[in-house]
């Protein structure tokens, strides 16, 4: 190619990256934060909760720009590399209230045990969430994928328990391998067409399918739905319960945003193959979800199964397949961040008495009546049942999964979804049972027995208001997405 | 104007017991109340006089409960003939024990609630005979085995009394079920259970081959013979016919007063009168059933009451059979007979209960003042008691002459009736010699069995002499207030008193009053012949006078056998035919395994299930549990050891926990891919 | 003020509710006194409900419905819930009832003492519940109220009952929670085929109603512009059915062979049969009932079983009436076997309280027989019996609480003779045991008469062998009390627990106030049935019409 036509290739790149730069804007925010917080940690003398507080600010920065992405029309930028859409600001906006609740949840823990880089790691998996959700290509799902795995590991492993360590390796492995198995599937992609643009997907191609299962089991690791689920109750059992929180809703949300975006540009929406998939995928997480927790001990790794559960239904929005099921996603996506955070929040509050397994917390209800009633109004909200917002998020999805009836996949799973709040709701149950029924075991005087404090009530009651509000005037929530889906 | 008047006195006629009835209740404690519920009754007493003088008619509706436009439930009052009579013998014979019972009951501490169930008991009764509808007279039915249930249940220290108070509750609920059937079913064709819109639907309906139109619609004969026997189901329920005849001799556990009005006068008489208020209804096939059922009844009861050593059983079976004599008159279509000898019987039984309680009420007494303890009841202590009590004597006499129904009595001219009327039956229907001579031998066989029966209780009661155990006194007259009222009703039961002319039954007066209701469903017309009449006339007097000749030779001065000394024929009829036995194996014993089997269905098959699921899920939940453990933790573990073990060979070889995971990940993901190829697409494309 | 008297009944007991959950605990004693002036507000206001309430029309009455939440499901048009409210004859005996049994509930809770806050806060709250589902004409707000009862009496049976009192109460909540899943998916299901007419045509500037269904039944109105609703009234009526969607009952949109709404209908029926309860889904109810402490007994006989019977008149019966009459002969059947069964099983009983729970298995067979029968006379039997047990059941757990506060123990076998020592007890007993085996003079008769001429004059939907069948159960009824009656009451004085000396005492004055209004109204309905019969009649006529005109074109029968 001749040198001048080669200088205006350039000159037209730069061009190209130069008016899709101010597009980024909440990721730069994000990333130059990172390298600040990384920077500040090394001058020891400032303490961890001015980290703490100069993390929530950037996050309140970041978000400004998010909502003001919410009501600019989506673009593509960076050589068809991203695309900003009013959608992936609200998932990025939830992204960032995940982060500053869980930076508030570091506040409660007594500093001598923190770590001070976890603010740091905590903004970077932010910035892979932000990254999943706006991918549009192969590089940059990638980046986002990985820059959330590699912060996770290391959170995992740094929080100073030998079983920390352990788990963090075990994490590390199953993600090593989840990904190196994506990249195959991606590589194979670009074999055949040449391009890493999510649109040009060789549907055309016969081995379509395994090519879209190679690339989604990557995905589907973060979203730690059934296949690649093991390694999460390990997971969550060793790490605090402010880390699981994150862990529970940032990586899981940005995997369903990517999926989203990722079948909508390759076409896949359409293929019955690709809906027998993820509904098979969707039917096998609530099933181990559901039943494998009826008889854990761990608070922690009940949770886990809980989320795995969680997982399979939001995985029912696009099994659906239309709309209603999409905007059915996004608010039990919503709903499920409050009711996971306001669960940890009770749990974080008990981890600090060393509570861990059911039987610790037995009889604990004469403490304080008023944890019983969020623990309670959370496993309600849970379970699916009316007074709080699970419940019409769980209503959403049935009726998108009505709504595609005839087909005999979308009758298994619907009847599959329905049976599985009734067991839910017995595992779910045995917190308030256990707490209430069971008479108190080791009840020895001093601190254990005064409720949790008062932050992390207030934290709970915080969450709990709009799960019980999102019932009562639950369109305010529902319309809000609605617009914001579908705008142009 | 008079039917205002009528209405109210009706009304007030009714009522009046039922107040009594809550007044004495309510003032429970207080003594003396009791006299408040017999002025009631008099009150009511004086008010039927009235109404049967006046001679008025008269038939009124109100709507109970308003179903549709068309339909509603009604309720409904009824004067004529036939309750005029019948409700002035009920209030009579109630007054009557009423005030028999002041002096029976004086030493009991609950004389209160005793005659608010009595009171309770008339109102009932009065409510039958009243109404208009089916519905109502169901309604006052229940109400009537209710108040029986609480009376035979009076002394309920007594197990024995509340075991008979509830096993008479049961068997008439059997017999309601039936006339419920009946009713419902006549609803649904008619959509109204109104006596006289029936009556008038009946009339102009027209038989055709298949079975008869009323009211256009095309009812089948099957359907109405079963309705008429699901009516009919009522009656023998009520009346102790046939098969629910085994309460009526338990029911004797209640006191002797009870028995006399209840169980004797009014409440198994309502079974007839109901016969008689639905005559319309009965095709003649039915009717030929209800005479069977009535003979067959009026045999086993004579039988029965042969052998029986209870003063109060024997009378109990005598009632039964007496009833099975009014059935099978109403079976052969001689309504009028029936009827009368309702009437008749009504006041002789009376009379003899009322009489054998005088005679308890006196053994009781003699046995308190004595220092010996005897059973008042058993007939073997007694004899020789005419010396000592000649008006209760001369009382029972005529009573017992009246019901074995020897001349210038009023049994003799009621029994005399029906075996005639039997007879011409016999003769009209089956033209030649056939089955149905089967009714009148029957009826006069059992004419010889009561004859015996009721002789043989004469004699062994007051002839011959006294077999008390020795002691100072002897048992005494009873007081005025129950030997008089007593007396009363066997002069009732002397045959001038209903016709002049002693032979014959159709001279009646009350032929005036018991017309019989137009049934357009008989076939079959009865003409009338002086000469069987005659005839049959002679030979039930030789009958009678043989049979009392029999009892008197066989039983004159001998206590009855002890059971185990009995015959076997006697010790059959000691057993009642052992219906009670029967009854036990065929239906309680398997009612009570059944409803056990289905307890224990219910506990382990159905709530089992439910609990197999419970089971079913943490067994699955186990399954995880130990995949979950073995395989994450236990990969774990095994690889720890595994990888110790290695690690001391090798040193080199990287832990191999991750790998489990790894396996177990890829094996996941292979399998979906192999499922995917192998399964949906053969779904798809085929 | 008229049309508010219904919200009042509602959220009255929630706000005494936050009074009591705001007060110190020191204040215990008060609690009581609190709820007892809620329920007594209560009552008065049902009772003025019922009073003046029109007997002449079928409408619904003290109608009030306000906007609630709209959801904008984009493609799908908007779907408007609304908090819509109303009591025609089918809900106002059932109020009434509510009022009533609620009331004798809170008096029976005196002698509650342990946890005294959680207590009278969660009966509060479920009493609003539970005026709540009958009250509420729009099916989420009843779902809500349906579902969001569970969990107070999970927590009543539960920390206030008797040993085995958790495995009753989880046993209770997931089968219910099951039966209200299934509900679930056709209320769901409903929603998506059914459009508010006002409020479309608001959206489309078109007026009239019936213009708006005509050109819904044409198909012109695009999708967008549709207003789903959840209103049970709009769901009634066939013409609300958008063309082509799953429940529509013009086309035949088939599930494997069978048609949508029949197994739309199924699900229903599954749903309430848990709840009402009938006989292969009842097993939860004799666990529940003998766990359970007495006043929680009360209210879950009294008025719980009727919000399934309620639920078969609203919505089985009412939305589905096409599949009501293609079963109407299966239904009998069950009703049937309920009646025998229950009555069997009762029969069998060792404890007091399971035998009055399997007594309400068998009565509450009577409701299906009464509907299942499709007549005037059946329905409104179906109707009364429902309100009559609610009376009965209330006075029998009641007399069951008498003898467990005595001696804490309700073995059968262990009594004899009580007549002599508690005469008034025994007087009450007999009254209550007799009401509820159908003795005429009580209201019990009345209902069971009605069902059974209702079950006799269906000749074409119920075959006569079967209604004869079902006049055993009168039998059975009479079996079971009257052993009760003899074994307990009658006979020589013994009793196994009471130590020699102490005679057990008489009823309290506290006792008296429950049983006597309860024993009057039992004996004023027997004697005058029209004083609570004739206000439903004209909705229950309409009822039937509507099932049999709505239903018939669907199904190969004759009218009657």
């Amino acid at each position: 190619m001749p040198q001048a036509d080669q200088i205006s290739a350039i000159n037209n790149a730069v061009d190209i990256i130069n008016d899709s730069l101010p597009a980024i804007l909440p990721e730069l925010i994000l990333s130059g934060g990172f390298v600040l917080l990384l920077i500040l940690d090394l001058i020891s003398s400032i303490s961890i909760k001015a980290l703490r507080w100069v993390s929530i600010m950037i996050c309140a920065a970041a978000a400004y720009f998010c909502i003001e992405r919410l009501f600019l029309p989506s673009s593509v930028h960076f050589f068809d590399g991203i695309a900003v859409t009013p959608l992936t600001g609200l998932w990025q906006l939830v992204f960032l209230v995940a982060i500053v609740l869980t930076s508030w949840l570091d506040l409660t823990i007594p500093s001598e045990v923190e770590r001070r880089e976890k603010s740091a790691l905590i903004l970077s998996i932010g910035l892979g969430a932000f990254l999943m959700v706006i991918a549009r290509n192969y590089l940059v799902m990638v980046v986002g994928i990985e820059l959330v795995s590699l912060s996770s590991y290391v959170l995992v492993a740094i929080n100073g328990q030998k079983q920390g360590y352990e788990a963090g390796i075990k994490y590390l492995l199953f993600g090593a391998v989840a990904t190196a198995i994506m990249l195959y599937g991606i590589s194979l992609v670009y074999g055949i067409n040449g391009s890493l643009v999510f649109r040009e997907f060789p549907t055309g191609n016969p081995t379509f399918i395994i090519l879209s299962i190679l690339i989604l089991s990557g995905v589907l690791f973060k979203l730690g739905a059934a296949p690649m689920h093991i390694w999460a109750p390990d997971v969550y059992q060793a790490t605090p319960a402010s880390t699981i929180a994150l862990f529970s809703v940032v990586p899981k949300l940005a995997a369903i945003g990517l999926i989203i975006n990722w079948l909508q540009q390759t076409m896949l929406w359409q293929q019955t193959l690709m809906l027998y998939f993820l509904g098979a995928v969707a039917i096998l997480s609530i099933v181990v979800g559901v039943f494998s927790a009826i008889w854990q001990q761990s608070i922690k790794r009940l949770m886990a199964y809980s989320t795995i559960a969680n997982a399979g239904f939001m995985l029912l929005g696009i099994v659906a397949g239309n709309t209603l099921g999409l905007a059915a996603i996004v608010f039990f996506g919503v709903v499920y961040a409050l009711m996971n955070y306001l669960t940890f929040t009770l749990i974080g509050g008990w981890e600090q008495r060393g509570f861990s397994i059911m039987s610790n917390i037995s009889g604990r209800a004469k403490d304080g009546y008023y944890t019983l009633v969020l623990l309670v109004i959370g496993m309600i909200a849970l379970t699916g049942l009316p007074p709080t917002a699970g419940f019409t998020g769980k209503l959403l999805l049935f009726s998108s999964l009505w709504a595609a009836m005839d087909q005999p996949l979308i009758q298994t799973v619907f009847s599959v979804a329905v049976l599985s709040t009734v067991v839910s709701l017995f595992f779910y149950l045995k917190l308030p049972y256990y707490m209430i029924f069971k008479p108190s075991v080791d009840r020895h005087s001093g601190t254990e027995n005064d409720p949790l404090s008062n932050s992390h009530l207030w934290l709970a009651t915080f969450l709990a208001l709009p799960l019980l509000w999102f019932f009562i005037k639950s369109d305010f929530l529902l319309n809000f997405i609605q617009l914001h889906i579908f705008a142009p | 104007m008079n039917t205002s008047i009528t209405h109210i006195a009706i009304l007030s006629l009714l009522f009046a017991p039922f107040l009594g009835a809550t007044i004495t209740l309510l003032l429970g404690k207080q003594s003396g109340t009791h006299w408040i519920s017999v002025a009631m009754v008099a009150v009511s007493f004086l008010l039927a006089c009235w109404l049967m003088a006046s001679g008025y008619e008269l038939t009124a509706q109100y709507s109970w409960l308003k179903i549709t436009t068309q339909r509603s439930l009604s309720f409904g009052l009824r004067l004529d003939g036939l309750t005029q009579v019948i409700a002035l013998v009920v209030i009579l014979v109630s007054l009557l024990v009423h005030l028999y019972s002041v002096a029976y009951m004086q030493s009991d501490p609950g004389i209160n609630r005793y005659f608010s169930f009595l009171g309770l008991f008339t109102f009932s009764m009065l409510g039958i005979v009243l109404s208009q509808s089916l519905i109502m007279i169901f309604f006052f039915w229940e109400l009537v085995g209710f108040s029986s249930y609480l009376l035979i249940g009076f002394w309920y220290q007594k197990p024995s009394a509340s075991q008979a108070s509830k096993k008479a509750f049961i068997v008439n609920r059997i017999g309601d079920i039936g006339f419920l059937a009946g009713i419902a079913m006549l609803w649904s064709w008619f959509g109204t259970t109104d006596l006289d819109a029936l009556q008038s639907l009946f009339v102009v309906s027209e038989s055709n081959v298949s079975g008869w139109r009323i009211n256009n619609i095309q009812v089948p004969s099957l359907a109405l013979i079963g309705v008429a026997l699901a009516l009919f189901c009522g009656v023998i329920g009520k009346s102790a016919q046939f098969p629910l005849q085994v309460w009526l001799p338990d029911a004797m556990e209640g006191p002797t007063p009870v028995s006399a009005l209840i169980h004797a006068a009014t409440m198994v008489a309502a079974g007839v009168f109901l016969l008689a208020r639905v005559f319309f209804i009965f095709p003649s096939e039915a009717l030929t059933v209800v005479a069977y059922a009535g003979a067959v009844t009026a045999l086993i009861g004579a039988i029965s009451a042969l052998a029986q050593t209870d003063i109060k059983k024997v009378l109990a079976f005598s009632t039964i059979s007496q009833l099975g004599y009014m059935v099978l008159a109403m079976g052969v279509g001689a309504w009028f007979a029936a009827l009368f000898h309702l009437v008749t019987h009504a006041f002789f039984k009376a009379a003899l209960f009322l009489s054998s309680g005088s005679v308890i009420h006196s053994l009781h007494k003699w046995d308190d003042s004595s220092i010996t303890h005897i059973d008042a009841q058993n007939m073997k202590y007694m004899g020789g008691l005419r010396k000592q009590m000649p008006v209760t004597f001369a009382t029972y006499t005529i009573a017992m002459l009246s019901l074995a129904g020897l001349p210038l009595f009023s049994g003799f001219l009621s029994k005399d009736a029906i075996i005639v009327e039997s007879w011409l039956w016999a003769i009209q229907s089956s033209n030649g010699l056939s089955m149905h001579y089967l009714i009148p031998f029957i009826a006069l066989l059992t004419a010889l069995l009561t004859a015996i029966y009721m002789g043989r209780q004469l004699f062994m009661v007051f002839f011959g002499e006294s077999r008390l155990p020795q002691s100072a006194s002897e048992p005494t007259e009873v007081p005025g207030l129950m030997k008089w009222p007593a007396a009363l009703l066997a002069l009732f039961s002397l045959g001038i008193f209903f016709s002049i002319n002693p032979f014959d039954g159709q001279a009646a007066w009350l032929t005036s009053w018991l017309i019989m209701p137009e049934a357009t469903l008989l076939t079959t017309h009865i003409e009338d012949s002086y000469h069987t009449h005659l005839i049959i006339g002679l030979t039930t007097v030789l009958l009678t006078l043989v049979g009392i000749g029999f009892a008197y030779r066989q039983f004159q001065d001998k206590p009855p056998g002890e059971v185990n000394t009995l015959s076997t024929l006697a010790r059959v009829s000691y057993h009642q035919l052992y219906f009670n036995q029967i009854y036990h194996v065929v239906f309680t014993v398997p009612f009570e395994t059944l409803s056990r089997g289905m307890a224990k269905l219910d506990q382990r098959v159905i709530d089992g299930a439910v609990n197999a699921f419970g089971v079913a899920g943490v067994v699955v939940a186990h399954l995880l549990g130990w995949l979950d453990r073995h395989v994450v933790d236990g990969g774990v573990n095994l690889t720890a050891w595994m990888s110790g073990k290695i690690g001391q060979l090798t040193r080199s070889l990287q832990g191999g926990n991750g790998q489990s995971y790894l396996l177990w990940g890829i094996l996941g993901v292979i399998l979906i891919i192999v499922w995917l190829f192998q399964f949906i697409q053969w779904r798809i494309t085929y | 003020m008229e049309n508010h008297l219904l919200t009042i009944l509602i959220f009255l007991p929630l706000l005494f509710a936050v009074v009591v959950l705001a007060l110190p605990e020191r204040l215990a004693g008060s609690y009581r006194w609190l709820t007892l002036t809620a329920t007594s507000i209560q009552l008065v206001l049902s009772i003025w409900l019922f009073l003046g309430f029109d007997g002449s029309t079928s409408d619904y009455q003290y109608w009030q419905k306000t906007d609630w939440i709209t959801f904008d499901l984009k493609a799908l048009g908007t779907l408007s819930i609304d908090y819509q409210i109303g009591v025609d004859g089918l809900s106002i005996l059932m109020v009434l009832l509510s009022g009533i049994v609620m009331f004798t509930g809170a008096i029976s809770s005196w002698s509650i003492s342990q946890k005294r806050k959680g207590y009278f806060t969660l009966y509060l709250v479920l009493s609003s519940n539970i005026m709540g589902c009958f009250i509420a004409l729009d099916f989420f707000l009843f779902y809500l109220f349906f579902e969001f009862m569970l969990l107070p009496m999970y927590f009543l049976i539960g920390l206030w009952g008797g040993k085995r009192s958790a495995y009753a109460s989880i046993k209770f909540f997931l089968y219910t929670l099951l039966g209200s899943l299934f509900i679930l998916a056709v209320m769901i299901g409903l929603y998506l085929s059914v459009i508010d007419p006002v409020e479309t045509g608001q959206r489309l500037g078109v007026a009239d109603v019936n213009q708006v269904q005509e050109l819904l039944r044409a198909g012109q109105i695009e999708s967008h512009h549709l207003v789903r609703t959840f209103s049970i009234p709009a769901m009634g009526d066939s013409a609300n059915f958008i063309p082509g969607s799953w429940l529509s009952i013009t086309e035949v949109v088939t599930i494997d062979s069978s048609q949508f709404r029949y197994w739309a209908f199924l699900l229903l029926f599954i749903g309430f049969a848990i709840k009402l309860p009938m006989v292969p889904l009842h097993t939860w109810l004799p666990d529940a009932h003998v766990e359970a402490p007495t006043p929680i007994s009360v209210v879950l006989a009294g008025i719980l079983l009727k919000i399934g019977g309620y639920g078969f008149f609203r919505f089985c019966y009412g939305l589905f009436p096409e599949g009501a009459l293609h079963s109407a002969y299966w239904i009998a059947v069950l009703g049937v076997l309920a009646i025998i069964y229950g009555g069997l099983n009762a029969m069998a009983q060792k404890d007091l309280k399971k035998l009055i729970a399997y007594s309400s298995v068998s009565h509450m067979g009577f409701v299906l027989l009464g509907l299942a029968s499709l007549t005037e006379e059946g329905a409104m039997g179906a109707m009364m019996i429902m309100f009559s047990h609610g009376l009965t059941s209330s006075a029998s757990f009641l007399i069951a609480g008498v003898i467990y506060d005595r001696t804490n123990d309700r073995l059968i076998e262990n009594y004899s003779g009580l007549a002599s020592t508690m005469p008034y007890f025994t007087f009450v007993s007999v009254v209550v045991f007799f009401a509820s085996l159908g003795l005429p003079g009580f209201s019990g008769f009345v209902a069971e008469l009605l069902a059974f001429l209702g079950a006799f004059s269906a000749d074409n939907l119920i075959p006569t062998w079967l209604a004869l069948v079902s006049l055993l159960g009168l039998l059975v009824t009479a079996a079971y009390y009257l052993w009760v009656i003899q074994r307990m009451y009658f006979g020589p004085h013994w009793v196994r627990s009471a130590k020699q000396g102490d005679k057990l005492r008489d009823l309290t004055y506290r006792e008296w106030i429950m049983f006597v209004p309860l024993l009057l109204l039992i004996f004023l309905f027997g004697i005058m049935p029209h004083l609570v019969l004739d206000a439903i009649n004209p909705s229950i006529n309409e009822f039937v019409r509507q099932v049999w005109e709505a239903g018939l074109p669907y199904v190969n029968l004759t009218p009657r």
